[in-house]
């Protein structure tokens, strides 16, 4: 299905777009030709919808359709990624045997205001794009997944405020991501030592100390603990699943 | 007398030391401007080393460059035009050689208000206001990550930041809800890690001495009690009650 330019839900949409997700309403009668319940957004361009194999493909594609306009302005623009999650739902949710989509909890779906700092980052398809937005390439450790996924390592380093720093996620990317596959690191998603979690509590000690920004990042993955030692660059470690 | 030993050497500079402010500039550009308010606060760094402010709100981060000591710049740019209140930090770095990068000194974050009656230096307790566009809504409280919970009035209320603080109507009634908000969010999370959490936890001990926050893991019942019973101490400490049929009857007096 392409469209013309992005839609956003308006009021009454978006309690329809809520009921839908939530079992209330069937699917088909959430009509996006009226104009009661979607509205089209400004500035913006053509989307297609189509099969996206990773959440950073989806992510480029809805970052073109937004142009003119950047998706810094359209971030609290709740009825947009509402609309997007709904067009998008066949990419986002599996149905399931008995007919049923599992959407899972509601701010994957529902995007919460952006300044709900415990559950916007959960939104599929908002995060995504803010994190490609904000960081290019530096985000590949956190989109290489399928757009459905929400992924631990995109939980655990985009819980602070303070994660979108581009030469941090540099450094994330370097340990998890293998480039080669495209794909996270055997291991990168799991609670031990060197995993993302860990990584999360030790920038906070080296922000005290240092200036990240100031560092090339290969500086500080030098200066990671030992238990980081299995991903860094060039270890023989679980380089891949 | 409490100090602050830290093994690395960085000092910690008082946020008072330099005057931040954000200014409008042409075709909607934001531009921080950044002076001295203490001549000898930067007294001892090298001359080569780097003055940074970093921004952060809402998932968005930018790091702003005033120079070096020895060559401050008195504004810098902001590129990223949606900051409405960031949180903000200075920050004394070394710029070059064996300990480039390292922090010589910081001081803690406080918010920087988008508004330009704010300044940067006003305390406002523990809570924040401003004025904002979010018209229908009339207000709407953030909770932060790092930062004070902040309550954003629809710019078209003349006055708002006097508005809020003495307003019988918002006080006795929106000001309540506020409360219960934040506390929500403080007993979900673990406020031992959180700043601000501890300042609203101090306020609280004050209405409810020795009745200490439920624990995340605590019945939801225990949760809900504790909250109800602040929520009674603030409004009785404040009579909203009494207020609020004042200023009621008051209009109806006039009208």
């Amino acid at each position: 299905m392409k469209y013309s330019q992005l839609f956003q839900f308006t009021g009454l949409g978006l309690q329809a777009f809520e009921k839908v997700f939530l079992g209330q309403l069937p699917e088909s009668e959430l009509d996006l030709s009226q104009t009661s319940l979607v509205a089209p957004v400004s500035d913006t361009s053509a989307f297609e919808v189509r099969r996206f194999v990773t959440a950073k493909e989806m992510a480029s594609s809805l970052i073109e359709a937004i142009k003119p306009s950047s998706p810094y302005q359209l971030l609290s623009n709740i009825g947009l990624w509402a609309w997007l999650t709904f067009v998008l739902r066949d990419e986002l949710f599996e149905v399931n045997n008995e007919g049923r989509r599992l959407v899972r909890e509601m701010p994957r779906w529902f995007p919460s205001d952006p300044n709900n700092w415990q559950k916007a980052q959960r939104h599929l398809v908002r995060m995504p794009v803010l994190l490609l937005a904000s960081l290019g390439d530096d985000a590949d450790h956190l989109l290489c997944g399928p757009p459905g996924i929400l992924p631990e390592i995109r939980e655990q380093l985009t819980s602070q405020q303070d994660m979108f720093n581009a030469t941090f996620q540099r450094v994330a990317r370097a340990l998890y991501f293998d480039t080669g596959r495209g794909a996270l690191k055997r291991g990168a998603g799991g609670k031990n030592g060197g995993t993302p979690r860990r990584l999360a509590k030790v920038r906070r000690q080296l922000d005290v100390t240092w200036d990240l920004d100031q560092l090339e990042f290969e500086r500080i993955i030098d200066t990671l603990p030992r238990e980081f030692n299995r991903f860094k660059p060039g270890a023989n470690a679980p380089a891949t699943s | 007398m409490r100090r602050r030993i830290r093994l690395t050497g960085r000092r910690q500079l008082q946020r008072s030391c330099v005057h931040v402010e954000i200014r409008k500039a042409d075709k909607g550009k934001k531009i921080v401007g950044l002076s001295l308010a203490e001549a000898d606060a930067f007294q001892g760094f090298p001359d080569s080393a780097l003055v940074r402010l970093r921004l952060n709100e809402n998932k968005l981060s930018e790091t702003l460059e005033f120079g070096t000591i020895g060559a401050m710049r008195a504004a810098a740019e902001l590129e990223t035009p949606v900051f409405s209140a960031p949180s903000c930090q200075l920050r004394i770095v070394v710029a070059q050689g064996d300990r480039k990068g390292l922090l010589l000194a910081s001081t803690d974050s406080w918010t920087l208000r988008t508004d330009s009656d704010s300044g940067d230096n006003g305390e406002d307790g523990i809570l924040l206001f401003q004025p904002m566009d979010i018209a229908p809504r009339t207000w709407k409280l953030e909770v932060r990550d790092t930062e004070l919970p902040i309550v954003y009035v629809d710019k078209s209320v003349p006055d708002s930041r006097t508005w809020v603080r003495h307003d019988p109507v918002f006080v006795s009634t929106v000001l309540p809800a506020i409360i219960e908000q934040v506390f929500e969010k403080i007993i979900a999370s673990t406020p031992d890690e959180v700043e601000w959490m501890q300042s609203w936890l101090r306020w609280a001990e004050i209405l409810l001495p020795g009745s200490p926050i439920p624990d995340v893991d605590d019945e939801q019942d225990a949760k809900d009690k504790w909250l109800d019973d602040l929520l009674i101490a603030f409004c009785a400490k404040h009579r909203l009650l009494e207020r609020l049929i004042a200023q009621v009857n008051l209009g109806r007096t006039m009208s």
